[in-house]
């Protein structure tokens, strides 16, 4: 299949975001639903891709090719590198015949990142969510809203955050973030 | 003669730093640490505005938020600012202010006259004068009292200010920044507890900023430094200044306007941004709001130089400013006696304290005399005289117990008079936090009762007015707060040798007779100066039958405006209680609403403005749009392309060009925005069958199928295709606006009503970017792309679809049709949308493929007579209405809204229904939503019959046509129905709404 | 602006969440049998209770849980959340009719 350009709206504004933000390239996300009290989906989800599904709400947890962040208690966004289509086999495959649901959702959302000494202003400008560090830490993740915008807020540093906002929203989201960091770009 | 009334020495402004600004035009000097009104009042300025009803002249009556008068129109240009109080503006090098509700000037004012007919302008008086004849409304009455009456100029040019919003979650939120807020935040800050401390002035201390006093080893400015510093040094406390918390709402959430850049001179504002709403969620919240001084009541009250006591102390103490040389103090209480001994120490004269008590005695008291100051215990102000100051007052001897005059009149020259009633805690945070008030008969004023909140008192808030209590006070609900919110309070400090007066006791005294009964002669006994509400219109009020202090608040107007009261409400009700004899904890107060001081629609709308509105979605091919000349339309949140005009070309000949080019070659639509939700699970056909009005049971596997949801009162709601994948599996689209709801609908479904159904929903909206491309060539089209995919009817037939690649991309192809044109809606992952699109547009130039937005893809269905939902439906349609029989199902024993369908009103047969309109003229293309009528001789009001839905010129028919809903429509086709326009009748032909194709056959090209 | 609890990811604030309406009325089991009033009843008919009620709550822009909250309806305290299905908890005695 020919390589075509990797184009979301919010490309077209990403190269006069601030340091502190930028918008990250396509990655594997795949949209995955099942229930985790059952020991046959939970295995079989750890066959298939090494992970051991988080069930506690908010939590991510980090497997080797991919990593798995909560998003409900019956779903969970796999996260990684590499091609979706294969994830979404292995998926299939060792989930045969159960109840579940695999979406491949990588063109769905873009990944915003934000980092630097800033970053809890950013959020605190963008979001009615607690992300301070006695509430929040990496391995945390959050469906919440940025600005008037969806997204899932990922902690992956001590300093650094990934915000995944549905393509259609990322000019909205990506200048609302790029605004939010000016008042800190001036004068550092 | 500049700053004629700065003191020598002393107060917290910076004598180096001094500052130019122009107030009416004439140009001032003040130093750095003034407010305006701290500046006007060094150089002499009492005299500042007029009031509202009357225009009498009025000065500067406070010294804070508290003040009722002095309001001014700050700045020029896009950035001036109307009423906002001289006592809070800091001042800044360059401040250009002017006074308000004046006209032509503050000296000379034309409106002064209504003083003259102050009789007739009694409580309600607008609302007896000006209501009839209705007709003088709009023409008089509204345009000349408003420009009587404004108070200030809202600024016409856009605000070029930069304005946001911040979030911010702790555990103990502090408000007021005074010696009891300051004990607070350090109690918690040192417990651990992330703290916010807020405070509306310029730097922290409160009360301590105006008084003198020594807190063990420090005076009170080094004991505010140590504590400003330690607090300073915590990691998780935040403290600001320049921020009021404005409004105190459910579950501890406040909002805070922090002003970042108003005190600082109009070139270091520039790019920051100028305020700041904070929104807070808090564990814990301490209140420590201080409290205000109450006027008193008594004859002419409102002259310029008269002013409440605590507030020339401020005046004298932290600004280095006598407000007059020549005082009288007026009070009830001991405290206020230390204003006159501090202007005394200042260089000012004390000519005399009035002191309405007939025993006074105390540390105060024996001060005062010490310093040779005539003390008149048992005596009142009965009148002041002065033109645009007071410069003298009249005082009387007052029988103890009863207000009869004892002696004849007394003249004292005088100007300045300050004044004081008391202290009124400020409870508004407190009432709008739904907390009850409880009235302190020993206090004299109404104290916080039990809090409604997580939340605690401390200061003069809850009734602690010496410094001492304030510590102990603030240190304790510190403490608490942090208890409260788990964590542990350290020892309690010991407490420091605190050097101060006993404040000594008050002796209520609502309401001072003048020489005349109240409401006799010209005299006025002001209430509220910020509304010009006297103790005569309160009488008056009662005597009309008014009793509740609600009732009386509206009809006087006391307590209204940006005021709100704050020094008159707790005055207005005593006298209440005084007409009605009822004690005041019977009379109850009003009820406090945010906010406390007002708020800039700047700063409320932080950065919602303009593009931010509210989101704007855009697909993956957007830009292309824009490029290629599109006007948008908002659907949803999304924006559409609506058509395409080339250049020179009209709406309308765009619109034919666009259609035409459909129905005659081809025609290609950015589809992408529609909803898409997976649906998967042994169960999905089942539910399907539930949510639906059709059945689903036995749609193919690679077959699609058309759907109407209703809801359970059998309504329609949304409508799309869904597509099966697999026996356990479907792609179900909505239409664009809907999305959310009906995935949101699903899923209220499976989890509340039928969670024994295994079905999971996933949205993939934008997963896939989707382009349509409709036409007879459309098949040609698709062949250049997809040339290994097999397009023939019967392998590829209406409703169903294939995967395979077109244009080098992995895409699902769906054979649907909204346009009646054989039309492939070709989707792709999201981010290959623009790659898709451009491909599509070079494999049609042969076919001079065409773009078009939603306009032309409207008139292309309703040449079809296919619905809308949201046009044609409105929440009251049925699919019977709608004439959509057909998709529902007879069979299926149950889905939601089936039982309503047989409801005696959805059932009736005079139900407004979906039909064709033709319009006798072809060319007269009807407005949509034009009411339509039966017959449209009979005498007004005509009875209505339905109204048009859509209404579009249609180039194919070469006429117009339209969409109706009409009363009993499905059995008046070939009837007549009229449009009563504004200056003509529109005459049309109801028909079916199948205008175009009506066999179908353009679906196979 | 309400602080409710979900059931699944803790206290957020009230812009993350759409409103349900009263809880506990249950989509009948056959509509067919019910006659039209009894219909009605289920459709249109709620309680508007002055005090605590307990009403449903969709966690929209969180993880798209529908659940149940006891609130006062005069008061906005919030009494406790639980999940679809599970008991509600028990109800203060005061009815909370602040003025």
């Amino acid at each position: 299949m020919a390589e075509t350009p990797w184009i979301t709206p919010a490309a077209a504004i990403a190269e006069s975001f601030p340091d502190g933000l930028k918008e990250l390239g396509p990655r594997v996300q795949v949209n995955l639903r099942g229930d985790v009290t059952d020991s046959t989906f939970v295995n079989a989800v750890k066959t298939a891709t090494g992970l051991d599904l988080p069930d506690a709400p908010n939590k991510v947890a980090a497997g080797k090719e991919c990593k798995a962040l909560w998003l409900s208690p019956d779903e969970w966004l796999l996260v990684g590198e590499g091609e979706a289509a294969s994830l979404v086999q292995s998926l299939e495959e060792a989930l045969s015949g159960q109840y579940v649901a695999i979406n491949d959702v990588s063109a769905n959302r873009t990944i915003f990142e934000i980092s630097g000494p800033y970053c809890h202003q950013v959020l605190m400008k963008s979001s009615e969510v607690d992300f301070h560090p006695r509430a929040f830490a990496p391995g945390n993740c959050v469906q919440t809203l940025i600005a008037k915008s969806q997204a899932i807020v990922e902690q992956v540093g001590r300093e650094m955050f990934h915000i995944y906002v549905r393509n259609s929203f990322s000019r909205y989201a990506g200048a609302w973030l790029a605004e939010a960091l000016v008042e800190y770009s001036e004068t550092s | 003669m500049t700053q004629a009334f700065r003191t020598t020495s002393g107060g917290r402004i910076d004598r180096r730093k001094a500052i130019n600004f122009t107030f009416n035009g004439q140009s001032y000097i003040g130093y750095e640490g003034d407010t305006l009104a701290s500046a006007l009042l060094a150089n002499g300025v009492h005299l500042l505005g007029r009031s509202f009803k009357y225009h009498r002249p009025r000065g500067i009556v406070a010294a804070g938020a508290e003040e009722p008068n002095s309001m001014v129109q700050l700045g020029e240009g896009a950035t001036t600012e109307p009423n906002i109080r001289a006592t809070q503006i800091s001042l800044y090098e360059g401040l250009t202010a002017s006074s308000v509700n004046v006209w032509p000037n503050v000296e000379f004012d034309i409106s002064a006259i209504n003083g003259l007919f102050a009789k007739i302008m009694t409580a309600g008086f607008y609302n007896k004068t000006f209501m009839w004849p209705r007709s003088m409304w709009m023409k008089l009455y509204e345009p000349v009292i408003r420009r009587a009456a404004g108070w200030g100029k809202a600024p016409t040019q856009t605000d070029p200010d930069i304005y946001d919003h911040m979030h911010l979650h702790v555990e103990v939120m502090v408000v007021g920044g005074g010696p009891a807020g300051l004990m607070a935040a350090l109690a918690a800050g040192r417990a651990g507890a992330r703290v916010l401390l807020v405070d509306e002035q310029s730097e922290f201390g409160g009360s301590l900023l105006s008084k003198k006093r020594q807190i063990g080893a420090k005076d009170e400015a080094g004991w505010i430094a140590d504590m400003a510093a330690e607090l300073e040094a915590m990691p998780d406390v935040t403290l600001l200044s320049r921020s009021t918390a404005f409004g105190y709402y459910d579950h501890n959430y406040l909002c805070v306007l922090e002003q970042k850049t108003d005190h600082l001179p109009a070139a270091e504002r520039k790019g920051k941004v100028r305020q700041r709403v904070w929104h807070i969620r808090a564990g814990q919240v301490v209140l420590a709001t201080g409290a205000h001084e109450r006027p008193l009541v008594f004859a002419d009250n409102d002259r310029p130089g008269i002013m409440l006591a605590g507030s020339v102390q401020t005046y004298v103490n932290r600004y280095g400013v006598l407000p007059g040389k020549k005082m009288v103090l007026f009070t009830n209480n001991d405290a206020a006696y230390e204003a006159a001994i501090d202007l005394q120490a200042a260089g000012g004269d004390v000519v005399a304290i009035i002191d309405c008590r007939h025993e006074v005695s105390g540390e105060l008291v024996d001060a005062a005399r010490a310093l040779d100051i005539e003390i008149l215990a048992g005596y009142a102000i009965t009148g002041t005289s002065g033109g645009k100051r007071v410069e003298s007052v009249e005082v009387r001897a007052i029988q103890k117990g009863a207000k009869v005059y004892t002696s004849a009149a007394r003249q004292i020259d005088c100007d300045l008079v300050a004044m004081s009633g008391g202290w009124s805690p400020v409870v508004h945070l407190f009432s709008q936090s739904q907390g009850q008030l409880e009235y302190d008969e020993e206090k004299v004023c109404f104290l916080p009762g039990k809090p409604r909140q997580a939340q605690q008192v401390a200061g003069a808030l809850a009734g602690q007015f010496t410094l001492k209590e304030c510590l102990a006070g603030g240190y304790k609900a510190g403490a608490d707060a942090a208890r409260a919110t788990g964590f542990t309070p350290k020892r309690k400090p010991a407490a420091p040798e605190i050097e101060e007066p006993d404040l000594g006791g008050i002796e209520p005294f609502w309401i001072v007779p003048g020489s005349r009964p109240i409401g006799e002669g010209m005299a006025k006994h002001f209430v509220d100066l910020q509304n010009d509400t006297t103790a005569a219109d309160i009488e008056l009020a009662v005597r009309e039958g008014f009793e509740s202090v609600e009732h009386i608040k509206r009809y006087t107007l006391t307590g209204f405006g940006t005021d709100q009261g704050k020094t008159s409400n707790i005055n207005a009700l005593a006298i209440l209680s005084g007409i009605l004899d009822k004690p005041i904890p019977k009379v109850g107060t009003t009820t406090f609403r945010p906010p406390y001081t007002p708020v800039s629609y700047g700063a409320l709308a932080g950065r919602n403005l303009g593009d931010w509105s509210d989101p704007v979605r855009v697909t993956s091919i957007h830009d292309w749009h824009v490029e290629n000349g599109a006007l948008f339309e908002n659907v949803g949140q999304w924006k559409r392309p609506w058509y395409f005009p080339k250049a020179g070309e009209t709406m309308h000949e765009a619109l034919n060009r666009e259609c035409l080019a459909v129905r005659n070659a081809v025609g290609v639509l950015d589809a992408s925005t529609l909803g898409k939700i997976d649906i998967r699970g042994p169960d999905a056909a089942e539910f399907l069958n539930r949510i639906y009005t059709n059945a689903w049971a036995k749609l193919g596997i690679g077959r699609v199928r058309y759907g109407l949801m209703c809801h359970e009162d059998g309504m329609v709601f949304d409508d799309g295709t869904t597509a099966r994948l697999a026996e356990d599996r479907f792609l179900m689209t909505t239409t664009t606006g809907g999305a959310a709801s009906v995935l949101d609908w699903l899923e209220e479904y499976l989890q509340t009503e039928w969670p024994e159904l295994k079905v999971y929903c996933t949205s993939v909206t934008e997963q896939w970017a989707t382009v349509s491309i409709a036409g007879p060539k459309a098949g040609a089209v698709l062949k250049k792309l997809a040339p290994e995919m097999d397009l023939s009817h019967e392998n590829f037939p209406f409703l169903s679809f294939k995967e395979g690649t077109v244009a080098g991309l992995k895409a699902r192809v769906f054979r649907i049709s909204f346009t009646g044109e054989l039309s492939y809606e070709i989707n792709v992952p999201w981010a290959n949308g623009l790659a898709l699109w451009e491909a599509v547009m070079a494999a049609g130039a042969e076919f001079d493929i065409t773009p078009y937005g939603t306009e032309s893809m409207h008139i292309l269905r309703a040449e079809k007579g296919f619905i809308i939902v949201g046009q044609e439906t409105d929440g009251t349609t049925t699919p019977q209405d709608l004439g959509m029989d057909w998709i529902v199902s007879k069979k299926k024993p149950d889905f939601i809204g089936k039982r309503s369908f047989t409801r005696s009103d959805t059932a009736r047969p005079d139900r407004k229904q979906l039909v064709g309109l033709l319009t006798e003229t072809p060319d007269d293309v009807l407005p949509e939503g034009a009411q339509l009528v039966f017959d449209p001789n009979v005498p007004k009001p005509i009875p209505m019959a339905g109204h048009v839905t859509s209404s579009y010129y249609s180039a194919a028919l070469g006429r117009s046509i339209a969409l109706a809903l009409v009363k009993g429509g499905h059995g008046r086709k070939g009837q007549k129905i009229f449009a009563p326009l504004e200056g003509k009748t529109v005459t049309a032909e109801i028909v079916d709404p199948v205008l175009y194709d009506k066999e179908g056959e353009r679906l196979n090209g | 602006m309400l602080n409710i609890d979900c059931p699944w990811c803790g206290k957020r604030h009230e812009t993350e969440f759409h409103y349900g309406g009263e809880a506990h009325i249950a989509r009948p089991e056959d509509p067919a049998k019910l006659e039209d009033t009894e219909w009605a009843e289920f459709l249109f008919m709620r309680t508007n209770t002055k005090g605590y009620f307990a009403e449903r709550w969709l966690h929209s822009h969180g993880c798209r849980r529908w659940f149940n909250v006891i609130r006062n309806t005069v008061t906005h305290d919030i009494v406790g959340s639980y999940k679809m299905g599970e008991k509600p908890p028990k109800l203060p005695k005061r009815t909370g009719d602040a003025k």
